[in-house]
């Protein structure tokens, strides 16, 4: 138990989506708005924690995007993500799972072209 | 070829009526739509952030906000609901602010047989001294005198006294059940000294009311709003906009480029007062032949003209692919990951529209110039 990092979570706040990372129970999920006009601060801690991870990751770690909307200050942050679970992808198991309301199509082209840019394995799924 | 009037033959006249000089347009704010406790709560949200920037003395703004407060709750408590859905599209919120007059005018709908009533009410309140509405308030707090019909009377008598005006009200027939009741409060924010009687009003104002509204109606407006394009102000108005447009794959994308569209004002646009984090901005969203049309605009500097331009420009001209490379390519950039300048946000928009931008540059002198920037969605 002593290798686990320690979960991160960060609440949601109006303009900043919900953070919940905890190893041990296989839980990995940004979730609800990502709307702040500083993403790059938001994000740091959590790319950092992600840095941490990165060092000994579990054997399979499936990702959830659940997001409503992002800002385009944002994606760059998100696309960081992407590129260190690219990363934790050459040592374990990594599963990004990008959801999207059926009504946002624009929210499943994004997802789409995040999955051509990033090595990972990459499922869309769509909710009511 | 001008781009404004290529793709704006009916608004550009509008607009730039609207944005000449953000600074000396009297529109504050103007909500049209259904009219409820939420919307009230978001419209003072907005109203107090603004309030700040425009209002110096602190008991001022009280006052006017206790009034905007009452004023607009008086309409959720009171309207009539029309079975046609489409009537109370039309109710409306106008905010403005010229010189030292506050108005707060409201337009929404009553039955025709409650006007009579209703209008007995208002003449005997403008009739009455500052005076004597305190002691009238009074008398309906503490039960002594029966609020025989609703407690609409204490709202409006409490308006009358604490605005210190009269009431400008009107009646416009929309059918034989049906009328808007337009009411119009002002306040004078210079006034220290209270006068003994209610101010008198003048009358023209609610008859350019009329008009206006009907030319709201028929660009089919949904919010107008001047101001600091702040995250809560941006916040507030992204709820509106989810309260006025039900749920659909068109709200979402007008969501999306609606935040990026005030994000990138705040992070562009340009302090008009010295050593003060103001950027005015203006911002309106309509409908108009199946389209919903977002405009902007708010200052920039002159010597950024050229390269915002040329942005725009290029963007305009690029089709749905090289736009999806183009977005894939600023994506990736390390160098624009730390500095939030990737110019991402015009690809965004420019992709999410699917239509190409209209702009216009207007100079107000040789360091600012207005920037107007127009998305349109098809629906």
């Amino acid at each position: 138990m002593a290798n686990y990092l320690e979960p991160l979570i960060i609440h949601e706040k109006k303009d900043t989506p919900r953070i919940h990372f905890d190893p041990i129970k296989g839980i990995f999920e940004i979730s609800k708005l990502s709307l702040p006009e500083d993403a790059i601060s938001f994000y740091r801690p959590v790319l950092e924690w992600l840095e941490k991870y990165k060092e000994n990751p579990n054997p399979e770690t499936v990702f959830d995007f659940n997001i409503e909307y992002f800002n385009t200050a944002s994606s760059k942050q998100l696309i960081q993500i992407l590129l260190l679970l690219e990363k934790i992808n050459q040592k374990s198991k990594v599963k990004v799972r990008w959801h999207y309301k059926d009504i946002d199509e624009d929210m499943k082209e994004i997802g789409e072209e995040y999955a051509s840019v990033i090595n990972v394995d990459f499922e869309l799924v769509e909710e009511k | 070829m001008d781009v404004a009037k290529k793709y704006l033959p009916l608004f550009s006249d509008f607009i730039l009526d609207l944005v000449k000089d953000i600074n000396k347009t009297d529109i504050e704010y103007i909500y049209r739509g259904e009219i409820d406790s939420k919307i009230v709560a978001n419209t003072l949200d907005l109203a107090k952030i603004n309030l700040k920037k425009t209002v110096d003395t602190i008991p001022f703004r009280h006052k006017i906000y206790f009034i905007m407060g009452e004023g607009l709750q008086n309409i959720t408590k009171h309207q009539d609901h029309p079975e046609a859905e489409s009537l109370y599209k039309n109710n409306l919120i106008y905010i403005s602010k010229k010189g030292n007059k506050y108005n707060i005018t409201t337009a929404n709908i009553i039955a025709n047989n409650n006007i009579d009533f209703l209008k007995e009410k208002l003449d005997k309140i403008n009739e009455l001294k500052i005076e004597e509405l305190r002691i009238l308030s009074r008398k309906i707090r503490s039960n002594t005198v029966l609020d025989e019909n609703s407690n609409a009377n204490i709202g409006l008598v409490e308006i009358a006294k604490r605005s210190g005006s009269k009431l400008l009200y009107e009646f416009k027939k929309i059918n034989d059940k049906y009328s808007y009741f337009y009411l119009s409060i002002e306040i004078n924010i210079k006034i220290f000294k209270k006068p003994e009687e209610l101010i008198n009003r003048d009358i023209s104002y609610i008859k350019f009311l009329i008009k206006f509204h009907n030319f709201l109606n028929e660009i089919d407006t949904k919010i107008i709003f001047k101001g600091d394009f702040s995250q809560d102000n941006i916040l507030s108005l992204l709820k509106m906009l989810k309260h006025q447009i039900p749920e659909s794959s068109i709200s979402i994308k007008l969501n999306n480029l609606m935040i990026e569209m005030l994000q990138n004002i705040e992070k562009h646009g340009y302090n008009i007062i010295p050593n003060t984090s103001w950027k005015p901005g203006f911002f309106m969203i309509n409908y108009h032949n199946k389209a919903f049309y977002l405009t902007s605009a708010n200052y920039i500097g002159n010597k950024n003209i050229e390269a915002l331009s040329k942005q725009i420009l290029e963007l305009n001209q690029m089709d749905k692919n090289s736009l999806a490379t183009l977005y894939k390519k600023r994506l990736l950039e390390i160098d624009s990951i730390t500095t939030q300048k990737s110019g991402l946000g015009f690809i965004d928009m420019r992709r999410r529209s699917n239509n190409p931008f209209n702009f216009k540059f207007l100079s107000v002198n040789n360091k600012i110039s207005l920037f107007i920037f127009q998305i349109i969605i098809n629906t």
